[in-house]
Protein backbone atom coordinates (compact mmCIF):
# COMPACT_ATOMS: atom_id res chain seq x y z
CA UNK A 1 0.00 0.00 0.00
CA UNK A 2 1.30 3.67 -0.81
CA UNK A 3 2.23 5.50 2.20
CA UNK A 4 2.14 9.14 3.11
CA UNK A 5 3.80 10.91 5.59
CA UNK A 6 2.34 14.68 6.57
CA UNK A 7 4.86 17.15 8.30
CA UNK A 8 2.62 19.19 9.75
CA UNK A 9 0.15 19.58 12.42
CA UNK A 10 -2.91 21.05 13.33
CA UNK A 11 -6.07 21.75 10.51
CA UNK A 12 -4.07 21.09 7.63
CA UNK A 13 -2.72 17.60 8.86
CA UNK A 14 -6.17 16.53 9.17
CA UNK A 15 -7.23 18.04 6.06
CA UNK A 16 -4.25 15.89 4.21
CA UNK A 17 -4.92 12.91 5.97
CA UNK A 18 -8.66 13.03 5.47
CA UNK A 19 -7.76 13.18 1.35
CA UNK A 20 -5.17 10.55 1.95
CA UNK A 21 -7.77 8.28 3.70
CA UNK A 22 -10.01 8.88 0.87
CA UNK A 23 -7.47 8.03 -1.92
CA UNK A 24 -6.81 4.78 -0.09
CA UNK A 25 -3.28 6.11 0.81
CA UNK A 26 -1.53 4.75 4.13
CA UNK A 27 -1.17 7.93 6.51
CA UNK A 28 1.97 8.53 8.88
CA UNK A 29 1.34 11.78 11.30
CA UNK A 30 4.72 13.29 13.13
CA UNK A 31 4.29 15.14 16.10
CA UNK A 32 6.14 17.46 18.49
CA UNK A 33 5.87 16.33 22.54
CA UNK A 34 3.70 19.46 23.09
CA UNK A 35 1.36 17.53 20.42
CA UNK A 36 0.51 14.35 21.94
CA UNK A 37 -2.98 14.81 22.09
CA UNK A 38 -3.54 16.72 18.80
CA UNK A 39 -5.66 14.88 16.78
CA UNK A 40 -3.73 14.70 13.46
CA UNK A 41 -1.98 12.06 15.68
CA UNK A 42 -4.90 9.59 16.53
CA UNK A 43 -5.94 10.22 12.92
CA UNK A 44 -3.14 8.76 10.84
CA UNK A 45 -2.57 5.10 10.26
CA UNK A 46 0.28 5.80 12.70
CA UNK A 47 2.15 8.61 14.50
CA UNK A 48 5.80 9.35 15.19
CA UNK A 49 7.04 11.72 17.80
CA UNK A 50 10.23 13.74 16.39
CA UNK A 51 10.75 16.45 19.41
CA UNK A 52 10.08 18.72 21.78
CA UNK A 53 7.63 21.39 21.81
CA UNK A 54 9.90 24.22 19.92
CA UNK A 55 8.93 23.72 16.12
CA UNK A 56 12.96 24.26 15.68
CA UNK A 57 13.40 21.17 16.97
CA UNK A 58 10.82 19.44 15.75
CA UNK A 59 8.75 20.27 12.81
CA UNK A 60 10.90 22.07 11.14
CA UNK A 61 13.70 19.40 11.74
CA UNK A 62 13.75 17.88 8.28
CA UNK A 63 16.13 15.09 9.35
CA UNK A 64 14.24 13.70 11.71
CA UNK A 65 10.95 14.18 9.69
CA UNK A 66 13.28 12.09 7.19
CA UNK A 67 14.18 9.72 9.42
CA UNK A 68 10.40 8.65 10.63
CA UNK A 69 9.84 8.21 7.04
CA UNK A 70 12.50 5.97 6.16
CA UNK A 71 11.42 4.21 10.01
CA UNK A 72 7.81 3.98 8.07
CA UNK A 73 8.59 2.99 4.69
CA UNK A 74 6.75 6.25 3.91
CA UNK A 75 7.04 6.81 -0.48
CA UNK A 76 6.13 10.60 -0.25
CA UNK A 77 5.70 13.59 2.44
CA UNK A 78 3.30 16.44 2.46
CA UNK A 79 4.69 19.13 3.80
CA UNK A 80 1.27 21.30 4.63
CA UNK A 81 1.93 24.88 4.59
CA UNK A 82 4.32 26.68 6.55
CA UNK A 83 7.38 24.54 8.31
CA UNK A 84 9.04 22.95 5.62
CA UNK A 85 6.58 23.78 2.53
CA UNK A 86 9.18 25.58 0.53
CA UNK A 87 12.35 24.46 1.77
CA UNK A 88 14.60 23.98 -0.86
CA UNK A 89 16.84 21.35 1.07
CA UNK A 90 14.45 19.39 2.65
CA UNK A 91 12.78 18.71 -0.55
CA UNK A 92 16.10 18.41 -2.65
CA UNK A 93 16.82 15.41 0.96
CA UNK A 94 13.06 13.61 0.06
CA UNK A 95 14.47 13.32 -3.27
CA UNK A 96 18.05 11.96 -2.67
CA UNK A 97 16.28 9.59 -0.18
CA UNK A 98 13.82 8.41 -2.93
CA UNK A 99 10.96 9.78 -1.13
CA UNK A 100 8.43 12.55 -3.35
CA UNK A 101 8.31 15.60 -2.09
CA UNK A 102 4.57 16.87 -2.59
CA UNK A 103 5.48 20.14 -3.93
CA UNK A 104 7.52 21.61 -6.55
CA UNK A 105 11.35 20.07 -6.99
CA UNK A 106 14.05 21.39 -4.99
CA UNK A 107 15.86 23.47 -7.85
CA UNK A 108 13.17 25.19 -8.16
CA UNK A 109 12.28 25.88 -4.88
CA UNK A 110 15.76 27.35 -4.94
CA UNK A 111 15.20 29.33 -7.32
CA UNK A 112 12.26 30.76 -6.15
CA UNK A 113 13.56 31.27 -2.76
CA UNK A 114 14.56 34.91 -3.94
CA UNK A 115 11.47 37.03 -4.65
CA UNK A 116 12.53 39.63 -6.43
CA UNK A 117 14.85 37.27 -8.52
CA UNK A 118 11.16 35.74 -9.17
CA UNK A 119 9.71 38.78 -9.49
CA UNK A 120 12.17 39.25 -12.56
CA UNK A 121 11.86 35.87 -13.81
CA UNK A 122 7.84 36.41 -14.11
CA UNK A 123 8.33 40.18 -15.61
CA UNK A 124 10.40 38.02 -18.01
CA UNK A 125 7.04 36.26 -19.09
CA UNK A 126 5.25 39.46 -19.74
CA UNK A 127 3.44 39.46 -17.01
CA UNK A 128 3.31 42.99 -15.12
CA UNK A 129 4.91 43.68 -11.88
CA UNK A 130 4.81 46.15 -9.08
CA UNK A 131 6.97 48.69 -9.98
CA UNK A 132 10.45 48.40 -7.58
CA UNK A 133 13.80 47.41 -8.41
CA UNK A 134 14.42 44.34 -10.80
CA UNK A 135 16.99 42.95 -8.65
CA UNK A 136 18.07 42.98 -4.40
CA UNK A 137 19.16 45.99 -3.57
CA UNK A 138 23.04 46.48 -1.78
CA UNK A 139 22.59 48.83 0.33
CA UNK A 140 21.48 52.08 1.72
CA UNK A 141 23.29 54.48 -1.23
CA UNK A 142 21.36 52.45 -3.35
CA UNK A 143 18.28 51.84 -1.69
CA UNK A 144 18.23 55.74 -2.37
CA UNK A 145 18.60 55.91 -5.85
CA UNK A 146 15.28 53.96 -6.12
CA UNK A 147 13.39 55.97 -4.07
CA UNK A 148 14.17 58.51 -6.41
CA UNK A 149 12.63 57.08 -9.60
CA UNK A 150 9.58 55.21 -7.48
CA UNK A 151 8.96 57.98 -5.00
CA UNK A 152 7.42 57.35 -1.34
CA UNK A 153 5.83 55.39 0.07
CA UNK A 154 7.61 52.07 -0.37
CA UNK A 155 8.10 48.90 0.93
CA UNK A 156 11.70 47.43 1.59
CA UNK A 157 11.28 43.83 1.57
CA UNK A 158 13.48 40.74 2.64
CA UNK A 159 14.35 38.96 -0.67
CA UNK A 160 13.79 35.51 1.25
CA UNK A 161 11.10 36.44 3.65
CA UNK A 162 7.73 34.96 3.59
CA UNK A 163 3.73 34.99 4.85
CA UNK A 164 3.85 38.80 5.14
CA UNK A 165 6.97 39.07 7.38
CA UNK A 166 10.26 40.88 7.05
CA UNK A 167 8.14 44.08 5.33
CA UNK A 168 8.92 47.61 6.50
CA UNK A 169 7.24 50.30 4.65
CA UNK A 170 8.90 53.86 4.48
CA UNK A 171 6.68 57.05 4.27
CA UNK A 172 9.24 59.28 3.79
CA UNK A 173 13.25 60.08 3.58
CA UNK A 174 13.65 60.19 7.73
CA UNK A 175 12.70 56.94 7.99
CA UNK A 176 14.70 55.04 5.31
CA UNK A 177 17.93 54.52 6.48
CA UNK A 178 16.30 53.07 10.09
CA UNK A 179 13.67 51.18 8.44
CA UNK A 180 16.49 50.08 5.93
CA UNK A 181 18.83 48.73 9.20
CA UNK A 182 15.70 47.11 11.14
CA UNK A 183 14.54 45.20 7.41
CA UNK A 184 17.97 44.27 7.09
CA UNK A 185 18.63 42.85 11.16
CA UNK A 186 15.32 41.52 10.61
CA UNK A 187 16.05 39.53 7.14
CA UNK A 188 19.38 38.12 8.70
CA UNK A 189 18.02 36.79 11.90
CA UNK A 190 14.54 34.97 10.16
CA UNK A 191 16.41 33.81 7.30
CA UNK A 192 20.31 33.74 7.57
CA UNK A 193 19.79 35.62 3.96
CA UNK A 194 20.23 39.74 4.35
CA UNK A 195 19.21 40.68 1.01
CA UNK A 196 16.72 43.10 0.40
CA UNK A 197 14.44 44.17 -2.60
CA UNK A 198 12.38 47.88 -3.03
CA UNK A 199 8.88 47.64 -3.93
CA UNK A 200 6.80 51.08 -4.62
CA UNK A 201 3.98 50.90 -1.43
CA UNK A 202 0.73 50.88 -3.79
CA UNK A 203 -1.45 51.37 -0.74
CA UNK A 204 -5.07 51.64 -1.93
CA UNK A 205 -4.95 48.14 -4.00
CA UNK A 206 -6.33 44.51 -3.06
CA UNK A 207 -4.97 41.21 -2.77
CA UNK A 208 -6.25 39.29 -5.69
CA UNK A 209 -4.59 35.72 -6.04
CA UNK A 210 -4.86 33.31 -8.65
CA UNK A 211 -4.65 29.40 -7.63
CA UNK A 212 -2.92 27.70 -10.69
CA UNK A 213 -1.63 23.70 -10.69
CA UNK A 214 0.45 22.06 -13.35
CA UNK A 215 1.52 18.69 -14.47
CA UNK A 216 4.97 17.36 -14.69
CA UNK A 217 4.10 17.78 -18.41
CA UNK A 218 3.61 21.38 -18.41
CA UNK A 219 0.11 21.69 -18.45
CA UNK A 220 -1.84 24.22 -16.42
CA UNK A 221 -4.81 25.05 -14.77
CA UNK A 222 -5.75 28.28 -13.58
CA UNK A 223 -8.84 28.54 -11.27
CA UNK A 224 -11.01 31.60 -10.53
CA UNK A 225 -9.26 33.98 -8.65
CA UNK A 226 -9.95 34.54 -4.03
CA UNK A 227 -9.71 37.82 -2.79
CA UNK A 228 -7.81 37.97 0.38
CA UNK A 229 -8.11 41.78 0.88
CA UNK A 230 -9.64 41.67 4.85
CA UNK A 231 -5.61 41.65 6.13
CA UNK A 232 -4.12 42.94 9.21
CA UNK A 233 -0.79 43.49 9.06
CA UNK A 234 0.41 42.02 5.80
CA UNK A 235 -2.12 38.47 7.51
CA UNK A 236 -5.08 37.50 5.77
CA UNK A 237 -8.33 37.19 8.21
CA UNK A 238 -10.78 36.50 5.50
CA UNK A 239 -10.56 35.29 2.11
CA UNK A 240 -13.42 35.04 -0.74
CA UNK A 241 -13.68 33.78 -4.20
CA UNK A 242 -14.60 34.92 -6.67
CA UNK A 243 -13.79 38.65 -5.86
CA UNK A 244 -16.54 41.36 -5.98
CA UNK A 245 -13.84 43.66 -7.70
CA UNK A 246 -12.90 41.56 -10.79
CA UNK A 247 -15.39 41.55 -14.24
CA UNK A 248 -15.17 38.63 -16.35
CA UNK A 249 -12.32 40.25 -18.64
CA UNK A 250 -9.93 41.20 -15.81
CA UNK A 251 -10.35 37.39 -14.83
CA UNK A 252 -9.74 36.81 -17.98
CA UNK A 253 -6.74 38.38 -17.98
CA UNK A 254 -5.53 37.50 -14.19
CA UNK A 255 -6.21 33.36 -15.04
CA UNK A 256 -3.66 33.73 -18.11
CA UNK A 257 -0.92 35.83 -16.11
CA UNK A 258 -0.90 33.51 -13.18
CA UNK A 259 -0.41 30.37 -15.64
CA UNK A 260 2.12 32.31 -17.53
CA UNK A 261 3.85 33.35 -14.22
CA UNK A 262 4.22 29.89 -13.01
CA UNK A 263 5.16 28.65 -16.53
CA UNK A 264 7.49 31.20 -16.37
CA UNK A 265 9.35 29.69 -13.22
CA UNK A 266 9.32 25.84 -14.26
CA UNK A 267 6.50 25.09 -11.33
CA UNK A 268 5.49 22.03 -11.02
CA UNK A 269 2.19 21.08 -8.71
CA UNK A 270 0.06 23.53 -6.72
CA UNK A 271 1.26 27.06 -6.46
CA UNK A 272 -0.76 30.59 -5.77
CA UNK A 273 0.34 33.81 -7.92
CA UNK A 274 -0.91 36.96 -5.42
CA UNK A 275 -1.54 39.85 -7.62
CA UNK A 276 -2.33 43.84 -6.09
CA UNK A 277 -5.40 44.98 -8.34
CA UNK A 278 -5.86 48.86 -8.43
CA UNK A 279 -8.23 50.70 -7.65
CA UNK A 280 -9.20 51.51 -12.14
CA UNK A 281 -10.41 47.64 -11.26
CA UNK A 282 -8.40 46.99 -14.64
CA UNK A 283 -4.77 47.25 -13.55
CA UNK A 284 -2.88 44.57 -11.49
CA UNK A 285 0.67 44.06 -10.48
CA UNK A 286 2.32 40.12 -9.74
CA UNK A 287 3.00 40.61 -6.34
CA UNK A 288 4.70 36.55 -5.45
CA UNK A 289 4.13 33.28 -6.09
CA UNK A 290 3.26 30.52 -3.08
CA UNK A 291 4.56 26.79 -4.05
CA UNK A 292 2.14 25.10 -1.68
CA UNK A 293 -0.94 24.75 -0.26
CA UNK A 294 -2.21 27.52 1.09
CA UNK A 295 -4.57 28.17 4.25
CA UNK A 296 -7.50 29.66 2.31
CA UNK A 297 -7.65 26.53 -0.62
CA UNK A 298 -11.26 25.43 1.00
CA UNK A 299 -13.26 28.60 -0.69
CA UNK A 300 -11.51 27.44 -3.89
CA UNK A 301 -12.54 23.44 -3.38
CA UNK A 302 -16.64 24.80 -2.59
CA UNK A 303 -16.79 27.48 -5.22
CA UNK A 304 -15.58 25.04 -7.88
CA UNK A 305 -15.88 21.51 -6.70
CA UNK A 306 -12.48 20.34 -6.92
CA UNK A 307 -10.50 18.59 -4.55
CA UNK A 308 -7.10 20.50 -4.61
CA UNK A 309 -5.19 18.32 -2.13
CA UNK A 310 -6.06 15.04 -3.90
CA UNK A 311 -4.99 16.80 -7.12
CA UNK A 312 -1.48 17.86 -5.51
CA UNK A 313 -0.70 14.77 -4.43
CA UNK A 314 -1.85 13.00 -7.82
CA UNK A 315 0.28 15.66 -9.40
CA UNK A 316 3.44 14.97 -7.37
CA UNK A 317 2.49 10.83 -8.31
CA UNK A 318 3.14 12.48 -11.91
CA UNK A 319 -0.38 11.87 -13.20
CA UNK A 320 -1.74 14.37 -16.00
CA UNK A 321 -3.92 17.41 -15.28
CA UNK A 322 -7.60 15.67 -14.78
CA UNK A 323 -10.09 16.91 -17.04
CA UNK A 324 -12.26 19.86 -15.23
CA UNK A 325 -15.81 19.97 -15.18
CA UNK A 326 -16.36 23.22 -13.77
CA UNK A 327 -20.39 24.72 -12.56
CA UNK A 328 -21.15 27.34 -14.46
CA UNK A 329 -20.30 30.03 -11.75
CA UNK A 330 -23.73 32.16 -11.81
CA UNK A 331 -23.68 33.51 -8.60
CA UNK A 332 -21.72 30.84 -6.81
CA UNK A 333 -19.96 32.72 -3.95
CA UNK A 334 -17.47 31.51 -1.17
CA UNK A 335 -16.35 32.56 1.65
CA UNK A 336 -13.55 31.65 4.70
CA UNK A 337 -12.79 33.24 8.12
CA UNK A 338 -9.84 32.10 10.16
CA UNK A 339 -10.67 31.41 14.35
CA UNK A 340 -7.17 31.90 15.15
CA UNK A 341 -6.17 32.14 19.20
CA UNK A 342 -5.84 36.20 19.75
CA UNK A 343 -7.23 38.25 21.37
CA UNK A 344 -9.03 40.86 18.93
CA UNK A 345 -9.54 43.56 22.50
CA UNK A 346 -5.62 43.06 23.57
CA UNK A 347 -4.48 43.98 20.14
CA UNK A 348 -4.48 40.44 18.99
CA UNK A 349 -1.94 38.62 21.71
CA UNK A 350 -1.88 35.51 21.04
CA UNK A 351 -3.82 32.79 23.34
CA UNK A 352 -3.60 29.88 25.14
CA UNK A 353 -5.55 27.73 27.55
CA UNK A 354 -7.57 24.82 27.80
CA UNK A 355 -10.15 24.20 25.13
CA UNK A 356 -12.86 23.38 27.99
CA UNK A 357 -15.72 23.43 25.33
CA UNK A 358 -15.98 22.99 22.02
CA UNK A 359 -19.05 23.04 19.03
CA UNK A 360 -18.18 23.26 15.53
CA UNK A 361 -20.96 24.77 13.17
CA UNK A 362 -22.51 22.38 10.87
CA UNK A 363 -25.49 22.50 8.21
CA UNK A 364 -25.76 22.95 4.22
CA UNK A 365 -23.25 24.89 3.30
CA UNK A 366 -20.88 24.89 5.97
CA UNK A 367 -17.27 23.53 6.37
CA UNK A 368 -15.25 23.70 9.25
CA UNK A 369 -11.93 22.76 8.92
CA UNK A 370 -10.12 22.77 12.65
CA UNK A 371 -8.08 20.91 15.09
CA UNK A 372 -10.32 21.89 17.93
CA UNK A 373 -11.28 19.22 20.33
CA UNK A 374 -12.67 19.43 24.06
CA UNK A 375 -9.47 18.99 26.25
CA UNK A 376 -7.10 20.01 24.17
CA UNK A 377 -4.66 22.40 25.58
CA UNK A 378 -3.40 25.16 22.85
CA UNK A 379 -0.34 26.68 23.52
CA UNK A 380 1.97 29.48 21.45
CA UNK A 381 4.46 27.30 20.27
CA UNK A 382 3.17 27.02 17.06
CA UNK A 383 0.75 29.84 14.45
CA UNK A 384 -2.49 30.76 15.89
CA UNK A 385 -5.25 29.57 13.72
CA UNK A 386 -7.67 27.15 15.15
CA UNK A 387 -10.24 26.67 12.53
CA UNK A 388 -11.07 28.04 9.17
CA UNK A 389 -14.96 28.17 8.67
CA UNK A 390 -16.05 28.05 5.05
CA UNK A 391 -19.44 28.63 3.69
CA UNK A 392 -20.61 28.35 0.53
CA UNK A 393 -24.03 29.38 -1.34
CA UNK A 394 -24.86 29.29 -5.04
CA UNK A 395 -26.83 32.45 -4.44
CA UNK A 396 -24.28 35.10 -4.12
CA UNK A 397 -22.70 36.72 -1.71
CA UNK A 398 -24.78 38.38 0.50
CA UNK A 399 -26.29 35.09 1.12
CA UNK A 400 -22.92 33.68 2.14
CA UNK A 401 -22.58 36.27 4.56
CA UNK A 402 -25.79 35.28 6.04
CA UNK A 403 -24.75 31.72 6.58
CA UNK A 404 -21.07 32.68 7.72
CA UNK A 405 -23.01 34.80 10.46
CA UNK A 406 -25.11 32.08 11.21
CA UNK A 407 -21.91 29.02 11.67
CA UNK A 408 -20.33 31.97 13.63
CA UNK A 409 -23.11 31.94 15.92
CA UNK A 410 -23.10 27.74 16.27
CA UNK A 411 -19.07 28.12 17.04
CA UNK A 412 -18.76 27.63 20.62
CA UNK A 413 -15.04 27.05 21.80
CA UNK A 414 -14.56 28.08 25.32
CA UNK A 415 -11.13 28.10 26.70
CA UNK A 416 -9.22 30.34 24.78
CA UNK A 417 -10.11 33.91 23.20
CA UNK A 418 -10.56 34.01 19.68
CA UNK A 419 -10.86 35.93 16.63
CA UNK A 420 -14.66 34.70 16.63
CA UNK A 421 -16.33 38.70 17.80
CA UNK A 422 -13.68 40.28 15.24
CA UNK A 423 -15.77 38.23 12.00
CA UNK A 424 -19.22 38.52 13.62
CA UNK A 425 -18.42 42.46 13.77
CA UNK A 426 -16.96 42.26 10.35
CA UNK A 427 -19.68 40.55 8.53
CA UNK A 428 -22.29 43.48 10.20
CA UNK A 429 -19.86 46.01 8.34
CA UNK A 430 -22.26 48.16 5.73
CA UNK A 431 -18.42 48.87 3.44
CA UNK A 432 -17.77 44.70 3.11
CA UNK A 433 -20.73 43.29 3.35
CA UNK A 434 -22.39 45.45 0.70
CA UNK A 435 -19.13 44.57 -1.28
CA UNK A 436 -19.69 47.03 -3.96
CA UNK A 437 -17.80 50.06 -2.21
CA UNK A 438 -14.27 50.09 -2.88
CA UNK A 439 -11.77 48.94 -0.23
CA UNK A 440 -8.39 47.68 0.05
CA UNK A 441 -5.73 45.97 2.44
CA UNK A 442 -5.82 49.27 4.60
CA UNK A 443 -8.73 48.85 5.82
CA UNK A 444 -8.93 46.15 7.84
CA UNK A 445 -6.50 47.18 10.02
CA UNK A 446 -8.15 51.41 10.28
CA UNK A 447 -11.72 49.27 10.68
CA UNK A 448 -10.10 47.52 14.06
CA UNK A 449 -9.06 50.65 15.54
CA UNK A 450 -12.05 52.51 15.23
CA UNK A 451 -14.20 49.03 17.14
CA UNK A 452 -15.10 49.82 20.45
CA UNK A 453 -14.56 46.40 21.63
CA UNK A 454 -16.24 46.92 25.16
CA UNK B 1 9.40 -10.00 31.40
CA UNK B 2 7.57 -6.91 32.56
CA UNK B 3 3.34 -7.40 32.80
CA UNK B 4 1.54 -5.94 29.99
CA UNK B 5 -0.52 -3.89 32.56
CA UNK B 6 2.96 -1.89 33.64
CA UNK B 7 3.57 -1.58 29.93
CA UNK B 8 0.22 0.30 29.12
CA UNK B 9 0.53 2.38 32.23
CA UNK B 10 4.00 3.33 31.32
CA UNK B 11 2.52 4.19 27.30
CA UNK B 12 0.41 6.62 29.62
CA UNK B 13 2.53 7.51 31.23
CA UNK B 14 4.48 9.03 28.97
CA UNK B 15 1.73 11.40 27.75
CA UNK B 16 1.79 13.14 30.97
CA UNK B 17 4.69 15.33 30.72
CA UNK B 18 4.15 16.81 34.51
CA UNK B 19 3.91 13.31 36.34
CA UNK B 20 6.71 13.09 38.46
CA UNK B 21 6.67 9.84 39.79
CA UNK B 22 4.23 6.94 39.95
CA UNK B 23 3.17 4.16 42.01
CA UNK B 24 1.23 0.80 41.30
CA UNK B 25 0.47 -2.00 43.20
CA UNK B 26 -1.67 -5.00 42.65
CA UNK B 27 -1.22 -7.70 45.65
CA UNK B 28 -3.96 -9.95 44.43
CA UNK B 29 -2.07 -10.68 40.97
CA UNK B 30 0.16 -13.35 40.13
CA UNK B 31 3.21 -12.67 40.50
CA UNK B 32 2.04 -9.64 42.71
CA UNK B 33 3.20 -6.51 41.25
CA UNK B 34 4.73 -3.37 43.28
CA UNK B 35 6.39 -0.75 41.03
CA UNK B 36 7.33 3.03 41.02
CA UNK B 37 7.97 4.66 38.51
CA UNK B 38 10.35 8.24 39.07
CA UNK B 39 9.41 9.74 35.96
CA UNK B 40 12.79 11.78 35.30
CA UNK B 41 16.06 11.23 36.95
CA UNK B 42 15.74 14.07 39.09
CA UNK B 43 13.65 11.99 41.25
CA UNK B 44 16.01 9.25 41.28
CA UNK B 45 17.50 9.65 44.68
CA UNK B 46 14.39 9.69 46.40
CA UNK B 47 13.42 7.80 49.56
CA UNK B 48 13.11 3.85 48.37
CA UNK B 49 9.37 3.20 48.15
CA UNK B 50 8.15 -0.26 49.08
CA UNK B 51 8.30 -1.55 45.56
CA UNK B 52 11.30 -1.60 43.30
CA UNK B 53 12.18 1.92 42.28
CA UNK B 54 12.42 1.35 38.55
CA UNK B 55 13.38 4.62 35.69
CA UNK B 56 12.91 4.44 32.25
CA UNK B 57 15.18 5.91 29.81
CA UNK B 58 13.66 7.59 26.58
CA UNK B 59 15.39 8.35 23.10
CA UNK B 60 17.22 10.82 23.32
CA UNK B 61 15.89 11.46 19.48
CA UNK B 62 14.08 9.17 16.61
CA UNK B 63 15.97 6.69 15.05
CA UNK B 64 17.78 3.32 14.51
CA UNK B 65 18.65 2.00 17.70
CA UNK B 66 22.00 0.22 18.48
CA UNK B 67 23.95 -1.01 21.72
CA UNK B 68 27.11 -0.31 22.60
CA UNK B 69 27.57 -1.40 25.77
CA UNK B 70 28.25 -5.28 25.87
CA UNK B 71 25.28 -6.82 27.76
CA UNK B 72 22.51 -4.34 27.36
CA UNK B 73 20.23 -7.14 28.32
CA UNK B 74 17.56 -7.80 31.29
CA UNK B 75 19.70 -8.66 34.71
CA UNK B 76 23.07 -6.89 33.23
CA UNK B 77 24.22 -4.45 35.80
CA UNK B 78 25.12 -0.97 34.74
CA UNK B 79 26.56 2.06 36.44
CA UNK B 80 25.94 5.74 36.52
CA UNK B 81 26.93 7.65 32.89
CA UNK B 82 27.79 4.25 31.24
CA UNK B 83 26.92 4.88 27.80
CA UNK B 84 24.34 2.34 26.73
CA UNK B 85 24.00 2.99 23.22
CA UNK B 86 23.18 5.08 20.23
CA UNK B 87 20.18 6.29 17.93
CA UNK B 88 20.83 7.06 14.82
CA UNK B 89 18.90 9.45 12.67
CA UNK B 90 19.15 10.97 9.07
CA UNK B 91 22.20 13.83 10.32
CA UNK B 92 22.64 12.85 13.94
CA UNK B 93 23.94 9.94 16.17
CA UNK B 94 22.73 10.36 19.58
CA UNK B 95 23.91 8.39 22.81
CA UNK B 96 22.06 7.18 25.71
CA UNK B 97 23.86 6.85 28.97
CA UNK B 98 22.26 5.27 32.18
CA UNK B 99 21.66 8.15 34.26
CA UNK B 100 21.90 5.69 37.38
CA UNK B 101 23.55 2.39 38.76
CA UNK B 102 21.15 -0.15 38.48
CA UNK B 103 20.14 -3.15 36.93
CA UNK B 104 18.59 -3.78 33.98
CA UNK B 105 14.76 -4.74 34.51
CA UNK B 106 13.56 -4.93 30.69
CA UNK B 107 15.38 -3.65 27.33
CA UNK B 108 12.17 -2.57 25.18
CA UNK B 109 13.87 -2.53 22.03
CA UNK B 110 15.70 -4.62 19.65
CA UNK B 111 18.85 -3.27 17.96
CA UNK B 112 17.80 -2.20 14.64
CA UNK B 113 14.64 -1.13 15.97
CA UNK B 114 13.02 2.19 15.23
CA UNK B 115 12.29 4.00 17.81
CA UNK B 116 10.63 8.06 18.06
CA UNK B 117 11.51 10.70 20.15
CA UNK B 118 11.24 10.37 24.05
CA UNK B 119 10.06 6.12 23.15
CA UNK B 120 11.22 3.89 26.46
CA UNK B 121 14.10 2.46 25.80
CA UNK B 122 14.98 0.16 28.66
CA UNK B 123 14.27 0.23 32.31
CA UNK B 124 16.26 0.38 34.83
CA UNK B 125 15.76 -1.14 38.60
CA UNK B 126 18.19 1.68 40.72
CA UNK B 127 20.29 0.02 43.33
Amino acid sequence: MFKVLVANRGEIALRVIRALKEMSIASVAVYSEADRESPHVALADEAWCVGPGAAKESYLRGDRILTAAKATQAQAIHPGYGFLSENDTFAADCEQSGITFIGPKGNVLKKLANKSATKAMVAGAGVPVIPGSDHDVKNLTEAQGWVKTLGYPVLIKASFGGGGRGIYKVEDNSQLSRAWELAEHEARSATAHGELYLEKCLEDSRHVEVQVARDNQGKTQAFIERDCTIQRRNQKLVEETPSPFVSPQVREKLLRAAALAVEACAMTGLATVEFLLLKDLKTFYFMEINKRIQVEHPVTEELLDVDLVKLQINLALGQAMPKFDFPPLGKRHSMEVRINTEDPKNNFLPTEGVLSFVSLPGGPGVRCDSYATAGLSVGTNYDSLLAKIICFTPEGRAQTIAKMKRALEELAIDGVTTTRALHQKLLQDPIFAGGDQWYSTRYMGEWIKNQNWS
Amino acid sequence: MIPNVVLEILDWAKTKEDLAELRYENKTSDPPISVHFAMSSAVAGQSPANGKRILYLKAPTIGKVSYVAEKVSAGSMVSAQQVLGVVEGEKEKVQFESPVAGKLQEVLVKPGSWVGFGDPLLLIELN
